[in-house]
């Protein structure tokens, strides 16, 4: 079902800025976390834990979910279609596994913040701020894999869409 | 005309390619390299995040209980 062109314009800007949105959240996560790891003073270091828990949730996860839906409308409205290209197909994955695996940490997330604001931190609480640190730059690395796939789009039809195109080719 | 021009040359560039990498449409050329480069690269990476949550690296082995 293709969409109108102004409606489908808006849906790609739609998606573009949200997908912009999540690395510069993502971004920011990483400042703060190595804020966390690195910082010298407790107040500095609580702060930024409690400062990456509100980015998760106001930031980073409706910026995921807004970038997965507003990709969704986009792909299902346009020629290119959610299962016709490798390219496309291959991005709904990676976002499908990039958000599961954000959902996934949400609590540690959570977890960390609370303990940051109740004390000093323990052996656990910095492997598990190198972890964090560790995690935003490969979520960085991801997303940047993703633009790279909108931009270039490399070429190559999955059987199905190979299939659909003889179809309507063939009437 | 030179606003419809321009919209018509932009939708032709984000429109996909008749053929798409298929250059003989009545023949099916299987799966690219990149998808299946893409594809080792995910899967090796999927496995190392399986190996760590199981041997308790990641997040969820953490429980944080020597903060004070």
């Amino acid at each position: 079902m293709a969409m109108a062109w102004p409606f489908r314009k808006m849906v790609l800007t739609a998606h573009i800025a949200t997908s912009v949105g999540w690395i510069g959240a993502v971004a920011a996560f990483l400042v703060l976390a190595v804020q966390g790891l690195a910082g010298s003073t407790a107040p500095s270091i609580r702060a930024a834990y409690v400062a990456m828990d509100l980015t998760t949730w106001y930031a980073i996860v409706p910026l995921a979910i807004a970038s997965f839906v507003t990709g969704l409308i986009s792909s299902l409205g346009t020629a290119w279609g959610l299962f016709r290209h490798y390219w496309v197909l291959m991005k709904l994955l990676i976002t499908l596994l990039a958000t599961a695996v954000l959902i996934i940490h949400l609590q540690p997330i959570e977890h960390l913040a609370a303990t940051a604001t109740i004390g000093m931190p323990g052996p656990d609480f910095y492997q598990a701020c190198t972890l964090m640190v560790f995690a935003s730059s490969s979520a960085i690395v991801v997303l940047l894999v993703l633009t790279t796939l909108s931009v270039y789009k490399p070429r190559g039809m999955t059987p199905y869409g190979w299939r659909r195109q003889q179809a309507e080719a063939h009437g | 005309m030179t606003e419809t021009l321009c919209i018509a040359k932009l939708e032709h560039m984000n429109a996909p390619h008749p053929s798409d990498g298929n250059h003989d449409p009545r023949r099916y050329r299987g799966t690219p390299r990149w998808v299946k480069a893409f594809a080792i690269v995910g899967a090796v990476l999927l496995l190392i995040l399986i190996v760590l949550h199981i041997t308790g690296h990641g997040f969820g082995g953490h429980s944080l209980h020597g903060v004070h």
